[in-house]
């Protein structure tokens, strides 16, 4: 019974091993995303290479425009905390988040058509129906969220 | 209370137990018990079966086979929500607060 047990467990232990060692060996950092998209869109050495290179121009403005997020609402969030009522300063630090907001989205759907262009015709729209829901719901992928109010 | 306890001691219940009551309990007590004798049988077959080198090896092979698509599976879904959060300005916004 014994010998049973054990040659079961070591074949449960053998699947799960499989399990860890994959998902870990293609665990792709953040440095890699170039080499991720070329595995996951078979993509040659040559396509892999242009997307890094697309991939750090992008990566300069992605930094202003999440440094421009925080900002806009943090000057927004001391306002509200500062009033009860509508004032001309809340209107416009409303108008500013929205602004950076509009940006954010026209520069990511900018960045991923430049990406999709180097993307291989057959994979190209796997890949836009992977970036859409980020553009047209970018807040759910995670919106500021500044404390309106200490209590 | 003398009135209550003869009462109770003549008293019978007006409807009477079907004839198959106590047959049918008994045959449901037993099925159940088929039942788990059952499971733990196959379980028992089941565990002599793996010993057997080829069942254990393709046992092995295939354990290793869905560990590993299960690991793909879940190493693509990472790797496309990392993607889109290193490219989603809000995201960035996000995790620096």
């Amino acid at each position: 019974m014994n010998r049973r047990l054990l040659v079961l467990a070591a074949i449960v232990a053998a699947g799960v091993a499989a399990l860890i060692l994959t998902s870990r060996v293609f665990q792709p950092s953040d440095h890699l995303s170039a080499a991720w998209l070329q595995r996951s869109f078979s993509l040659s050495a040559d396509q892999a290479l242009q997307i890094a290179a697309i991939d750090r121009q992008y990566e300069v403005t992605c930094k202003q425009l999440c440094d421009r997020i925080e900002e806009s609402d943090r000057n927004l969030a001391k306002l509200l905390a500062a009033s009860d009522h509508m004032t001309p300063e809340i209107a416009a630090a409303i108008d500013e988040s929205d602004r950076v907001r509009t940006a954010c989205r026209t520069s990511m759907i900018q960045h991923f058509y430049r990406v999709a262009e180097v993307i291989p015709a057959p994979q190209k729209k796997r890949y836009l129906d992977m970036v859409y829901p980020v553009v047209l719901h970018p807040e759910k992928m995670g919106a500021s969220q500044f404390p309106l109010r200490e209590h | 209370m003398d009135d209550l306890t003869n009462l109770l001691a003549t008293w019978e219940p007006a409807t009477s137990e079907r004839p198959a009551f106590h047959r049918n309990v008994w045959d449901r007590i037993a099925a159940q018990e088929a039942r788990r004798s059952g499971l733990l049988v196959w379980m028992d077959r089941l565990l002599t079966e793996i010993t057997r080198p080829a069942v254990a090896v393709a046992a092995f092979a295939v354990a290793i086979l869905l560990g590993s698509v299960v690991g793909e599976h879940l190493s693509m879904e990472y790797g496309t929500s990392a993607y889109l959060k290193a490219n989603n300005p809000f995201a960035q916004a996000r995790s620096s607060l």
